[in-house]
């Protein structure tokens, strides 16, 4: 049996209201154990307030929240097996780091002893040995955050909730640390439930990502399944940049679609229940575009509106003749873009099986 | 078991509490106002609801004169904390730079000395051989003493002055200190003169600590009953002194009752209109 | 500055130092009476002596006043403290209106003429039948700090993070565990300057303390009583202590305060 196919926690139709204010709706997921599951969404989108739920420290409006196939609404904040790191690390002040960490221990009476083991076997998982005499004010951003997940890790909880914990740390040290996050998860083996805003760093750390938008969850999926396969315009922008254009269904075939465009017509791979005649949006990637020498079937032909310079690689902006629809190209090599000129009309070729169609 | 027992404690302890303050606060505010309908029959308590007593207050002239005579002489005593106040809370607020906290504790200490010997030591200062009249003497401005400050409503009121003034430069210093200088900055920067930045941002800005301090002096004043003992004499007589005889040989405890809750009336409204009034000046 | 604003700077300073010295008139001269003796409003310079001080732990009614009070005292700082705390706690953790009235009817001893706070008292112990004594004397203080303490209290738990609680039950706490272990140890401080300045007035309280204390005496009501007969250089010479215990104990909070705010709050 693969361990890791196993649900863990169920978010049943949570709905969750502050007042008249209506802050998540029909919330469902599941999570599976060991994995690193990051709730994405912008800021007050709602996202701290499903891990506050998970944690117990508020109550859904209505449904369910199951662990292990027990619903576990109403079970008080110190009787689930989660722990939670929290945005402002919440380090006791009037403790040291060892206090701090053991304080999970000392809580459940455990001896003195077993205490400073795991004690220091945990600091050393987040490299602080050393530190275990310090207070929580006399160390950096970053080592307060380790401190934080140490306290969290030493209580082996079923599931460590992260609300936004890199949020305080410069960009530096949030890399470092978004790997050190990804290695000690991978490492002590517990399912991760990430809070976050930016995409990149959820794109990075996560086996499976949640976006939340409007209260809702807009979807769930890997991060290659939220990248390239999008469900909706709103996602196809909202990770990297994603061209996108309106079109007519023209023809459909058995696995090909052909779409008009003001680019031209072009046949892609269908994706969505689309009739011939809907109206639709299509979304492709700059990296998927290729630029070619000379016409072949399916390219389209564009003039160059803008080149943009980065280096080894360049970005080229394309315009449409006349509707001066932009696209935009981008991991040219800068070899072949020194030879390019705005004005220039040239040919583009979508990568077989890229892009989304879009109702 | 654990959170069981959290959690009938703290539902056990929230009645407990409850009822302590009830018992403590409000049945004693209770039983205090019920006592005023009461009457005396001898050396008893007559527990019959009567109206004797109020109508004793509102007829008898005495009573609603020396109670209006009080509300002047706690004006007069307000008056003069803000007038002698206000500007030594600005100083320090504004121009004691450093030493202003410093002041600000050396003002405070007083507060905590003893009240009693406070007001009795003014006997000494007021008085026909005390240090005012040496003061005045030795400077040549006066050649007999002054009988002027002792044993009557003056002292009554210069001494609630002296004991009080801390009580209003605390409040309004804290209000005045929250000003940053920058706000005084932008607003000469913006061409107001000193004045007006005074009129309409300082002032403003400080109000409601002077507020807080006014009303707390003017309640202290107006139900002390210690200061006319101590340095009123027989002309100096004060609203409160009225009430506590009432509780001492006169033992008449629910004619003082009620004599008090004019007071509490009163005051009630006082704090309550100033309440409203600040949270209508926000707004 | 115009000459106009410094001019009246040099008023403002000149009137500070005027109100201050007066303010220290009564102080200085308790402080001066305790070694001097005066008859007829002149002074007697050659009746220095340091007696009064030395010979004032046999005048017995004085030093058992003083003791009193620092019974009293204690007791208060005990009771006011631990409900102060209770009520502080539970404002800051509920919501509703609840919250608003408990705080009204907290604050009323204290905002109300101190007679009042006295009578209700005096005439409810009389009617539920409770002899007046020390005792009563510490419920008529209690009730009446109460409403600092709390107000102490409450402000420096609206400034802790909400977090630290969390995180505390979040790793196992229960209630009573966070308390103890998180919550207390944080505001540590803040209990103690309440309780100072519950102490300090106390100490002092005349107002109610008058109606509420029986056959017994306190300090302040020492002094009362012996405000007729007029003051011996003795009594003058225990407020002059009594003055420099509260003077510590004033910059004892000032001191805390003071070191507690430059401490770099993470």
């Amino acid at each position: 049996m693969d361990e890791n196919t196993e649900i863990i926690l169920d978010l049943k139709n949570i709905n969750k209201s502050f007042g008249i204010t209506k802050v998540l709706e029909d919330i469902n997921i599941s999570i599976k154990n060991n994995e690193f599951f990051t709730i994405l969404g912008s800021s007050g989108s709602g996202k701290s307030t499903i891990i506050r739920m998970i944690g117990g420290f508020t109550k859904p409006s209505s449904g369910k929240i199951i662990f292990e196939n027990k619903i576990i609404n109403d079970e008080p904040i110190f009787k689930r097996p989660f722990n939670t790191v929290f945005q402002d690390y919440a380090l006791f002040p009037n403790m040291n780091v060892f206090n701090n960490v053991g304080f999970g221990l000392k809580i459940k009476n455990i001896d003195k002893n077993s205490i400073k083991e795991k004690v220091l076997e945990v600091l050393s998982i987040v490299g602080l040995e050393s530190l275990s005499n310090r207070m929580p004010q006399e160390l950096s951003g970053g080592q307060q955050q380790r401190v934080a997940l140490a306290r969290a890790i030493i209580c082996e909880p079923k599931v460590i909730l992260l609300d936004e914990p890199l949020g305080a740390l410069d960009a530096e040290l949030r890399k470092q640390m978004q790997l050190f996050l990804k290695e000690i998860q991978k490492k002590i083996k517990i399912t991760f439930i990430f809070i976050t805003h930016d995409q990149e760093e959820a794109i990075f750390l996560s086996d499976r990502i949640a976006v939340l938008n409007n209260n809702k969850f807009e979807q769930v999926g890997t991060p290659k399944e939220l990248y390239y396969s999008p469900n909706t315009p709103y996602l196809a922008t909202f990770f990297g940049e994603c061209n996108l254009f309106k079109c007519e269904v023209k023809d459909i075939t058995q696995d090909t679609a052909l779409l008009d465009s003001e680019f031209g017509n072009f046949q892609t791979k269908i994706s969505n229940n689309i009739k011939i005649g809907d109206n639709v949006s299509f979304g492709i990637r700059p990296e998927e575009i290729n630029l070619i020498n000379e016409k072949i079937e399916n390219s389209l032909e564009l003039t160059i509106d803008e080149i943009n310079f980065k280096g080894s690689v360049s970005t080229v902006n394309l315009i449409s003749e006349h509707s001066k629809q932009k696209m935009k190209i981008q991991n040219i090599s800068s070899n072949v873009s020194k030879t390019l000129s705005p004005g220039l009309k040239v040919h583009i070729l979508f990568n077989p099986n890229a892009g989304n169609i879009f109702l | 078991m654990k959170s069981v027992i959290d959690y009938f404690s703290s539902s056990i302890w929230t009645i407990i509490s409850f009822i302590l303050i009830i018992f403590l606060i409000l049945i004693p505010f209770g039983s205090f106002l019920s006592y005023s309908f009461f009457t005396v029959d001898g050396l008893d308590i007559n527990h019959e609801f009567s109206l004797a007593n109020y109508k004793e207050f509102f007829f008898g002239e005495i009573y609603i004169n020396t109670f209006v005579r009080t509300i002047f002489l706690a004006l007069t005593v307000m008056s003069s904390c803000i007038l002698l106040g206000y500007p030594v809370a600005y100083f320090l607020a504004r121009y004691a730079g450093k030493f202003k906290y410093a002041i600000l504790l050396m003002l405070i200490i007083p507060l905590f000395m003893s009240y009693i010997i406070k007001i009795y030591m003014m006997r000494s200062i007021l008085g026909y051989s005390g240090l005012i009249n040496k003061v005045l003497k030795m400077l040549n401005i006066i050649e007999k003493p002054l009988e002027f400050f002792l044993w009557n409503q003056n002292s009554v009121i210069i001494t609630l002055v002296i004991i009080l003034l801390p009580l209003i430069i605390i409040p309004t210093f804290i209000s005045l200190d929250k000003i940053p200088t920058n706000i005084i900055e932008a607003s000469f920067d913006l061409g107001c003169k000193p004045f007006q930045a005074f009129r309409y941002v300082i002032f403003p800005i400080g109000f409601p600590g002077l507020v807080v301090g006014s009303i707390f002096v003017f309640i202290l004043a107006l139900g002390d009953f210690v200061t006319p003992q101590l340095v009123g004499g027989t002309s100096g007589f004060t609203y409160g002194k009225i009430i506590y005889s009432n509780f001492g040989m006169a033992f008449n405890w629910p004619f003082g009752a009620s004599l008090a809750s004019i007071l509490l009336f009163v005051s009630v409204i006082i704090i309550a209109l100033t309440n409203y009034l600040t949270k209508k000046r926000k707004s | 500055m115009t000459r106009l604003e410094n001019v009246t700077k040099y008023m403002m300073a000149l009137l500070t130092a005027l109100i201050v010295s007066t303010l220290y008139a009564p102080i200085v001269m308790t402080i001066f009476f305790s070694f001097y003796k005066t008859r007829k409003g002149l002074v007697n310079w050659e009746s220095f002596s340091y007696e009064p001080y030395t010979k004032l732990i046999f005048e017995k009614q004085i030093l058992e006043s003083l003791l009193n009070s620092l019974y009293v005292g204690s007791i208060t700082v005990v009771c006011s403290v631990v409900i102060g705390f209770y009520f502080a706690n539970y404002y800051h953790t509920s919501r509703g209106k609840m919250k608003e009235l408990l705080q009204f009817i907290i604050f009323l001893p204290f905002l109300l003429p101190p007679i009042i706070t006295g009578l209700s008292l005096l005439i409810f112990f009389r009617e539920i039948g409770l002899p007046r004594s020390l005792n009563t004397a510490i419920i008529g203080h209690t009730i009446f700090v109460l409403a600092i303490v709390f107000k102490i209290i409450l402000n420096k738990l609206e400034t802790l993070k909400s977090s630290l609680m969390e995180s505390a039950y979040d790793l196992g706490a229960s209630k009573l565990q966070a308390f103890w272990y998180v919550l207390i140890p944080n505001i540590k401080l803040s209990l103690i300057i309440a309780g100072l300045l519950a102490f300090t007035i106390s100490l002092d309280e005349t107002l109610i303390t008058l109606f509420l204390i029986g056959n017994d005496t306190t300090w302040p009501i020492k002094l009362w009583a012996k405000m007729r007969v007029g003051f011996s250089k003795q009594v003058n010479a225990s407020v002059t202590l009594i003055l420099i215990l509260t003077s510590f104990l004033v910059l004892l909070i000032a001191t805390i305060v003071s070191r507690s705010e430059k401490r770099i709050m993470y």
